[in-house]
């Protein structure tokens, strides 16, 4: 043996019983101050691996003939996950001990008599795959260190709801698909499932800016439309040309009577009856994939699908159906929607479908990311849960807890912000309930009119809904935005005995003369109403006009609904 | 061979062919077939897709990649017949709102020149 104190390589173990091999790897290794340790037996094997950090082992091939493997795999129990090689010290070329060895978890070969160069050389290539492998171990640890951040972040953003089920299996580490739920004020559900292109951590990297755009719009109030124009414009900026995120969007409005859809390069979605199991409907692609042209706002079409409380909905990416079995076939559109109706008995389909890819697949793994989401429109999907909307509530429970909110936008920031989901925001995150988002953005644009009345000639045809437009149509008919200004003020208040809203809005317009409106009112209709305010008939009848005041720029209103 | 490629005589034409499954393993191979043709404006680039059995999202990523560099050079590009199961994906994804598809024959290839290349 070699002097164990000065700073050596490591130890080799070497398991023979010749004596000339031992003597021979000794005395080549020694000059490279490596320690060799000998054994030879199993057992001295065994102790001398155990106590002792091996870096190497070499094997003489009269100890591993046959099929008696037992010394390999004893050894290999106790590296474990270490990286430490095994090569066999062979005589010749016998190709069936060579492939013996091999399935017997060796790792390589040295054929004797051997040279100096070719020990140091079998050395050093071990000693990169060493690195290579240190490398890889690395990088798949901080993979699953990352991937957990991911998840965690992407739950945090999404509404945990049990009803929901969901199967995910990715290639890699990270997934490429993803599946996000948010609830929006007025109460419905959106959910969200994209597929990026590719798999691994390119693909999920765009996950979370969108998993943010998609919660945060969402609570805020914006609609479908604006969140994929916004989720679109990150992707562009984001990905690479080759990129692009396949998505379908759908919204269960709160009765669970109807569904919005837009689909955008996934597979078709299924909407079935729970109880016969029909595919009553598919949601099938309209649109191209996200991210691959600059602005499609004018192209976003929304299905909007009539459903009864009960249905499921169904919706996968196409790794599902393009996994593959043993024999190469894929499981299909045919398999998965087979699989739906001949269940028709089954009230949850979930475990029928994830029991039928199962079995398809067998052993094989998926070649791509697979996701598959079962959502049933039940009562309990849209029961909200204060604690899940936000922890940071204050409710107004009782009478006493009052509480307002005051907004003025001017000058340019009349053109830039749709105060719209600000208001619903604001009212959400202090009182606990949402208000219809239909009756506050009636009556912000007809304030907005208001303020740029003395040319409302050309707004007379405008959406009453769509406070964009009319955000965009101030820019561009007003050529000095100076000293122009809308107020918003929310209070909450009882009316006839019930809790309610009284929004307050003031504008900077010319307004309406109360006589007139008064009796336009009464007539209900019968003056011209291009002369004042085209909104206002919606207006009234939206909600109770509580009073009237100033020169007409000034307005409010009782929502009573839910308060 | 996956991907081979045919230029015309004039230079103006590109003809692609893929074979095989279009996906992810010969995405080199495809921009070669493009990229490696000599400079200039207006080339049309046809993709022959007959005989492509199957087309993956990166497949449908490279064809971006191409329309980028046509668009880039005033080109454009057309794909060719696609077969059932590429024409399936390629409508899943409404690439028909992109790109030119073309279901009848090809348009013959001139090949009399030697500027035919395989890759």
């Amino acid at each position: 043996m070699n002097d164990r104190t000065a700073k050596n390589s490591g130890y080799v173990l070497v398991i023979s019983k010749t004596a000339k091999t031992v003597a021979c790897i000794e005395e080549i290794l020694s000059k490279e101050r490596f320690i060799t340790v000998v054994a030879s037996d199993t057992k001295q094997a065994k102790t001398l691996l155990v106590n002792n950090q091996i870096s190497y082992i070499f094997i003489d091939e009269d100890l591993v003939n046959g099929n008696n493997n037992e010394l390999i795999s004893s050894l290999r129990f106790h590296i474990g996950d270490s990286y430490i090689p095994i090569v066999i010290l062979a005589s010749n070329d016998d190709e069936e001990l060579l492939s013996h060895c091999i399935s017997a978890s060796c790792d390589d070969f040295l054929f004797m008599p051997f040279t100096s160069v070719a020990l140091n050389t079998k050395i050093a290539s071990l000693e990169q795959l060493r690195e290579l492998k240190k490398l890889h171990k690395s990088s798949v640890n901080e993979q699953l260190v990352a991937m957990q951040i991911l998840t965690s972040a992407l739950e945090q953003r999404s509404v945990r709801l049990d009803e929901i089920k969901l199967l995910s299996r990715s290639k890699a580490v990270f997934s490429g698909d993803l599946f996000l739920t948010a609830r929006h004020p007025d109460g419905s559900l959106n959910v969200l499932l994209a597929d990026f292109t590719g798999h691994g951590l390119s693909a999920s990297i765009g996950a979370l800016p969108i998993a943010d755009i998609f919660s945060v719009m969402t609570e805020k109030g914006f609609e479908l439309d604006y969140i994929l124009e916004c989720i679109n414009g990150k992707m562009h900026n984001l990905l690479p040309t080759s990129m692009f995120m396949a998505c379908c969007v759908l919204n269960i409005d709160k009765d669970l009577r109807q569904v919005r859809a837009w689909n955008g390069g996934m597979p078709d979605i299924c909407i079935r009856e729970h109880n016969t199991g029909f595919l009553k409907h598919k949601i099938k692609s309209t649109h191209i994939p996200l991210g691959i042209n600059e602005t499609i706002l004018d192209r976003f079409e929304f299905e909007d699908i009539e459903i009864t409380p009960g249905d499921q909905l169904i919706l996968y990416t196409d790794g599902m159906t393009e996994a593959l079995n043993a024999e190469g076939e894929m499981f299909g559109d045919q398999r998965l929607e087979q699989c739906l109706q001949q269940n028709h008995s089954k009230e949850s389909i979930f475990p029928e479908i994830v029991d039928a890819f199962n079995k398809f697949c067998g052993d094989i793994n998926p070649m791509d990311d697979v996701t598959l989401a079962y959502i049933p429109c039940v009562e309990s999907l849209m029961h909200v849960n204060d604690i899940d909307v936000s922890k940071n509530i204050q409710y107004s429970n009782s009478r006493d807890q009052s509480w307002c909110w005051y907004m003025e936008l001017g000058g340019s920031s009349l053109c830039e912000v749709n105060p719209v989901p600000i208001v619903l925001n604001a009212i959400h995150k202090i009182s606990g309930h949402s208000a219809c988002t239909d009756k506050l953005s009636s009556i912000m644009s007809v304030l907005y009119k208001n303020v740029i009345e003395h040319d409302a000639s050309s707004l007379n045809n405008i959406n009453l809904q769509d406070i964009n437009i009319i955000n965009n149509d101030i820019c561009n008919n007003i050529e000095n935005i100076d000293g122009i200004y809308i107020r918003i003020g929310i209070r909450k208040v009882e009316h006839n005995g019930c809790p309610a809203l009284l929004v307050r809005m003031e504008d900077s317009g010319k307004g309406i003369d109360e006589d007139e409106l008064l009796s336009f009112i009464n007539d209900n209709c019968e003056i011209s109403i291009d002369k004042y305010n085209k909104g206002f008939p919606l207006v009234y009848e939206l909600h109770k006009l509580n009073n009237y005041q100033g020169a007409g720029n000034r307005l409010e209103a009782i929502i009573c609904d839910r308060f | 061979m996956s991907v081979s490629q045919e230029v015309s005589s004039d230079g103006k034409k590109v003809h692609i062919s893929i074979t095989g499954r279009f996906d992810y393993k010969v995405s080199q191979e495809f921009r070669d077939a493009y990229r490696h043709v000599p400079g200039q404006d207006g080339v049309a680039y046809f993709v022959n897709l007959s005989d492509a059995s199957y087309m993956d999202s990166s497949a449908l990523g490279m064809l971006l990649l191409l329309r980028e560099h046509a668009k880039c050079r005033s080109g454009t590009v057309i794909l060719e017949q696609p077969s059932k199961q590429v024409d399936d994906i390629l409508k899943v994804a409404n690439f028909e709102q992109l790109f030119t598809i073309n279901n009848s024959c090809p348009v013959s290839v001139h090949t009399e020149s030697s500027m035919s290349a395989k890759l």
